[in-house]
């Protein structure tokens, strides 16, 4: 429309949380400006506008900047017309949000440790606390709806879109399985479901280029989870 | 208070993320049941009302579980929205950046259960400290009465409620948290949050919380102790 301030996204291909705030700028039907960062060399542009964390996603609309890719996914909710991202009902709401923390706080700590820890007592740990978290998350979806969200995708599935992509990625290059049909049947008919959605393909990167890319940090992701201690099981 | 209300707050008293929730509901003027946790030994309502963390907070309202205590703020704001002031502002970037700094105040506040867990978490707390003056004078508009602007939000309550922690921290590590001289706008604001009727009533008591800490540390120990022998 014209007069409304301009958006621009500063994002960085391949990477899961500028997805989320992607495909939430999509779905409101809000047109925005991506810039694509080369995380080695990041501009004066991201620095400026996330000088805490220094990191991508960033959400510039006018003179508003928003960090933080959960956090960006509300503002988008809340800023922009168009259909919502977040139930009405404030119950509901706390429990999409207790959704997606749980998924960033539990599923992914726990996934990563998983994936790239070397075989070892903490390894499996974490392969055991990945499991059960995503267990947790699975019973969430019901026969009845397509989406965390229900008919539509909202804040649970945006904040799991990860799990739709980039963790398929992310297990051929290590070669660790962790979500299969068998153990997690509802989980990847709604990876299928998001994935295959009009609105998602358009904001999705490419399976093939996530692999080439991801291939090459093989080893230093195997570092990092290396120097890291064994995830704290509760 | 709505009529037919019924609020009940599953907590235990040293834990800061329970605070929190003391804070937000007194803020709001509204009254609520207090259920006491024994950690060690949780109950029945708690494991029922939270089986995926079995953690407190849980606020219970209508028979109706919420669990996370900045959940539980944001559920509190919308459920009673009509009631006493709100804790997030109006305007959709200032409720970012609100949640934004809640957020980041939770990833750096020091919690560890070994030692060097506990120096490294110091180490993170006294960065953040900074970044957090910071914050405070632009939310503030440089007057540094509150994280909310004119008056207590989301970001004081969530900082305030660390407080006897973070002081008990303090008096147990002898690390100066919040030195007037680095971070003038955050030691006043402490002093300043620290005589509200509403933090009076919530914050564990400093000296409690110091006896709760070593009692703690010991048993780890004797805990550490024990799995090394033999």
């Amino acid at each position: 429309m014209m007069g409304d301030p301009a958006v621009k996204l500063v994002g960085a291909f391949g990477s899961a949380f500028s997805h989320r705030v992607e495909v939430a700028l999509r779905l409101k039907g809000v047109a925005c400006e991506l810039v694509l960062e080369d995380l080695r060399n990041k501009s004066e542009l991201l620095l400026a506008h996330n000088p805490v964390h220094k990191k991508v996603p960033v959400l510039l609309h006018g003179k508003a900047a928003t960090c933080e890719s959960l956090v960006i996914v509300e503002y988008v909710d809340e800023a922009f017309a168009g259909p919502p991202l977040l139930p009405a009902d404030p119950h509901a709401r706390a429990a999409a949000r207790f959704w997606a923390h749980f998924i960033d706080e539990k599923c992914m700590k726990s996934l990563w440790a998983a994936l790239w820890m070397e075989a070892s007592e903490a390894q499996r740990t974490s392969m055991a606390e990945a499991k059960r978290s995503l267990a947790l998350l699975e019973q969430q979806l019901s026969e009845k709806s397509r989406f965390f969200g229900g008919d539509s995708i909202g804040l649970v599935d945006i904040a799991a879109s990860g799990l739709a992509l980039w963790l398929g990625v992310m297990e051929e290059i290590s070669g660790v399985t962790v979500v299969t049909d068998e153990e997690f049947p509802a989980l990847r008919r709604w990876a299928r479901r998001y994935v295959g959605n009009e609105d998602v393909k358009r904001c999705l990167p490419e399976r093939d280029r996530l692999v080439a890319m991801f291939s090459e940090c093989k080893e230093m992701f195997r570092a990092m989870a290396m120097g890291s201690d064994a995830e704290t099981v509760n | 208070m709505a009529g037919g209300d019924d609020l009940k707050l599953l907590g235990a008293w040293a834990s800061p993320f329970v605070t929190r929730v003391k804070i937000a509901l007194a803020l709001k003027g509204l009254s609520f049941e207090y259920v006491e946790e024994d950690l060690r030994n949780k109950s029945e309502l708690l494991l029922a009302s939270n089986p995926v963390q079995k953690k407190v907070p849980v606020l219970i309202h209508n028979g109706k579980p919420i669990c996370e205590s900045h959940i539980i703020l944001q559920y509190i704001d919308e459920a009673f929205s009509g009631t006493g002031p709100s804790l997030l502002p109006t305007e959709p970037h200032d409720r970012a950046v609100a949640r934004f700094w809640a957020t980041y105040i939770d990833d750096k506040s020091m919690r560890g259960k070994t030692e060097e867990e506990k120096t490294e978490g110091i180490k993170k707390t006294l960065g953040a400290v900074e970044t957090l003056e910071g914050a405070l004078r632009d939310c503030s508009k440089g007057e540094g009465l509150f994280f909310g602007g004119d008056s207590m939000g989301l970001i004081d309550v969530s900082l305030g409620s660390l407080l006897s922690w973070l002081k008990a921290t303090e008096v147990m590590s002898g690390a100066k948290i919040f030195d007037p001289i680095k971070t003038p706008l955050l030691a006043a604001w402490i002093e300043r949050f620290s005589e509200f009727d509403v933090a009076k009533a919530a914050l564990p008591d400093v000296d409690r919380l110091v006896e709760f800490s070593k009692k703690m540390k010991q048993a780890a120990a004797a805990a550490a102790a024990a799995a090394s022998e033999n």
